[in-house]
């Protein structure tokens, strides 16, 4: 499977996908996807993953920019696949890491006690400058964890969305892109209705995120969504059940 | 009939506001109800007085229009009612006829406008125009009341409610010091702001590479040193914050804090001659404390133990003579114990503080108490790599033109950039800039790596007896990723270390 996917270059700015990590299933693979915006001297990293894959990305970013040009980290949440390797990222770079600050007290257990790399996001998100353009932190809290942000880059209107996308075992998967949404879709439902806490939140996230003209959703698994097939991904998530609907079939015990 | 784009833009204005009608003429109520709709998103009628009453308090519309005979309860009487329950609703009485006393009792209960019918579409126009104005004025003035208690900290801040690049409201303190007869006045004066502030080393002005404005706006919540001189042409010192507003788009609080007495702008300007006296001068140190305690501002605090960066927030919470008080998390608290001193730095200062001569530390309210301080010329902080100190699993030696060195070799910290080492002699022509050998080996499983390297002298330090010699390398491929690898799991052993000893006694 190819590793490595240019999600945008305009000369001055670009996006990189690297699928670094895959949980193999039977028949297909799910890939652990991350990221890199590079605009001239300077870049962001997003969702590094985990130390098992530190070495790997390191020279995979290496190929694109000297990694000690990257100037934010930016961890959606903090599950393993994420934010695994952040001792090896801080040691290896002077990058601030952006992260929900709900995790910064877990910092010291993934080695980091300098909370001056850290850029403590407050629940609502914010916006950095980055060179000309903008990069947006959306909140995504409770799809699923409950500190978690989307990243929308303004230059090439794609939005990184984290666990939202995801799709399980999905034979889309391994073109790294959705062709067919309604095929597409019945991958996309087991995930999302068991790890999104409620449908209050799947549509405040749309709500949000259609504030800003999003080209592309990226998800940190499985396909990209772009296009056509992204706003088709923001009408479907918009009804999703998640959790709390479901609560009664969770528990089993009411 | 009126111009297409007022109307539209009167709707933008209105539409997310609330309409009550009352008027018991059901064909009128039901005509002006669907002219009414063109203008607001939620119009609510009914045809009388009590009604309208129950409906108000239940939708809390911002605007009434109402009749004023009606069985039940007449309008009059329904909008006295309102106006007890809220005074800044604005209420517009319709009648058929021009009653001096109706007229009176209007004026009394404080409505807004009182109109003839059959209502007429300019004057309607008009009416509407005036009450968005109104509306928005209000607006205004509630978000800039409710975001005064954070800003109003000191009497002589001065005050601005933005919206994009706006004043929307400033307060009096503000208007007096640039001499602005009036808010609208001030607005005039503001679109040219960036001229005011005057250049200062470090300071916020506009410049080849900055704009004031998009500088300070990108960076919400922040604290920035700005210098503006008054109406008699005194320059003054003041702390800038600019702080958006959540969930309202394009609106911010701007503040200026006046921190001239502290007599600190020199220490951001002067020659390096001054600026070593003034390194010393304590008094100087406390001034910036005391700026950084009226600003609320957040500074910040720095560890090392053992190398391990250990930072947190701290906030100056009272200055008594030499004693400066801090208040800073737990974790900080024991590293500052352990190491009985600390450092300290903002983007508000010149430049980092070293601070030691602990007096007090007080782990039930996070604080602690000093009375030793000086600026740095250099600052210990703005490290590039994390730096710490070895194990035994990491040794090495040095290769000087082609010979290996024989003296005992100490590793006193190493980072992916470089490695300290304490050497008892240097060997005969050794000096800065040159290179030699480096081969460390690290062991972290069965098997040890081993880095080998060219390094170049970047500091020689003749301690007595010792020397300390810092090498500077560039690792690459396998060499580079055992460093990375060996320093991120020194960390976390250091941290298991540091949160053992926090629990010692």
């Amino acid at each position: 499977m190819k590793n490595e996917t240019l999600l945008y270059d305009d000369g001055h700015h670009k996006c990189v996908m690297f699928s670094l990590e895959d949980e193999d299933h039977k028949e297909y693979s799910l890939s652990v996807n991350q990221f890199l915006i590079i605009q001239q001297e300077s870049a962001v990293l997003i969702d590094p993953g985990s130390g098992g894959i530190f070495g790997e990305l390191y020279d995979a970013v290496s190929r694109h920019i000297d990694p000690t040009k990257i100037k934010f980290i930016f961890f959606s949440h903090q599950d393993p696949d994420v934010a695994g390797a952040i001792a090896e990222w801080s040691v290896a770079t002077s990058a601030k890491l952006v992260m929900s600050q709900l995790w910064t007290r877990f910092m010291g257990h993934y080695g980091l006690m300098d909370m001056d790399r850290l850029v403590a996001l407050e629940d609502h998100g914010a916006r950095i400058k980055f060179g000309n353009d903008f990069l947006q932190f959306i909140p995504a809290h409770f799809l699923h964890s409950p500190g978690n942000f989307s990243l929308y880059d303004s230059r090439s209107k794609i939005l990184f969305s984290g666990d939202i996308g995801a799709a399980i075992l999905s034979p889309q998967n391994l073109n790294k892109q959705v062709d067919d949404f309604e095929e597409h879709r019945p991958f996309l439902e087991g995930f999302h209705s068991r790890y999104m806490a409620s449908n209050i939140f799947c549509r405040a996230w749309v709500k949000c995120v259609r504030r800003y003209e999003v080209d592309m959703i990226a998800p940190q698994h499985g396909s990209l969504f772009r296009g056509e097939m992204a706003q088709k991904f923001l009408s479907w998530f918009e009804a999703v059940e998640g959790g709390s609907e479901q609560c009664k079939k969770l528990y089993g015990c009411e | 009939m009126a111009d297409a784009n007022v109307l539209k833009q009167l709707r933008t204005s209105l539409q997310s506001y609330v309409l009550l009608y009352v008027e018991d003429n059901a064909k009128l109520n039901a005509q002006a109800t669907v002219l009414f709709q063109k203008f607001f998103d939620r119009v609510i009628s009914t045809e009388d007085g009590e009604q309208g009453l129950e409906l108000f308090k239940r939708h809390r519309p911002q605007i009434v229009i109402t009749d004023i005979n009606m069985p039940k309860m007449d309008g009059l009487e329904m909008s006295e009612a309102i106006h007890e329950i809220d005074p800044d609703v604005i209420i517009i009485i319709t009648t058929a006829h021009d009653d001096v006393e109706f007229l009176h009792r209007s004026i009394k209960i404080g409505v807004f406008d009182y109109l003839t019918k059959p209502l007429k579409i300019e004057i309607l126009i008009e009416t509407f125009t005036r009450c968005a104005h109104t509306l928005i004025e209000e607006f205004h003035r509630k978000i800039f009341n409710a975001n005064l208690h954070a800003v109003f900290n000191y009497q002589n801040n001065l005050v601005l409610l933005l919206h994009d690049r706006n004043v929307v409201m400033a307060n009096q303190p503000c208007l007096d010091f640039f001499g602005a007869s009036s808010v609208e006045t001030f607005r005039k004066q503001f679109v040219t702001f960036g001229e005011v502030l005057l250049e200062h080393n470090s300071f916020i002005y506009d410049h080849n590479e900055m704009e004031w404005f998009k500088h300070i706006s990108a960076h919400s919540g922040k604290l920035f040193n700005v210098k503006i001189a008054d109406t008699e042409g005194q320059p003054h010192h003041f702390i800038l914050t600019f702080q958006i507003i959540p969930e309202k788009e394009g609106y911010a609080v701007l503040s200026l804090n006046d921190v001239t007495e502290l007599g600190l702008l020199k220490l951001y300007d002067s020659s390096a001659l001054e600026r070593d006296k003034m390194l010393k001068d304590e008094k100087m140190v406390r001034g910036l404390f005391e700026m950084a305690m009226r600003s609320a501002a957040k500074i910040k605090i720095h560890n090392f133990y053992k190398g391990l960066s250990i930072a947190n927030d701290a906030l100056v919470v009272n200055i008594e003579g030499k004693l400066v008080k801090l208040q800073t998390p737990y974790v900080q608290l024991k590293a500052v114990q352990m190491e009985d001193m600390f450092y300290l730095t903002s983007e508000l200062f010149p430049m980092a503080i070293a601070a030691d001569g602990i007096k007090r530390i007080n782990f039930d309210d996070q604080s602690l108490v000093f009375e030793n301080y000086r600026m740095l010329n250099s600052s210990p902080v703005k490290r590039e790599s994390i730096r710490v100190f070895p194990d035994q699993n990491i040794k090495a030696t040095l290769l000087y033109e082609g010979r290996k060195l024989d003296t005992d070799l100490e590793i006193l910290d190493v980072s992916v950039r470089g490695i300290r080492i304490q050497l008892p002699s240097l060997p005969a022509g050794f000096a800065l800039k040159q290179k030699a050998v480096l081969d460390i080996v690290v062991t972290m499983g069965p098997r040890p790596s081993i880095i080998n390297t060219q390094g170049e002298v970047f500091r020689i330090v003749d301690m007595g007896r010792r020397f300390e010699v810092v090498f500077l390398y560039d690792l690459h491929g396998a060499f580079q990723k055992t460093m990375i690898d060996y320093i991120a799991k020194r960390q976390m052993v250091l941290i298991r270390e540091f949160k053992g000893m926090q629990y010692e006694k």
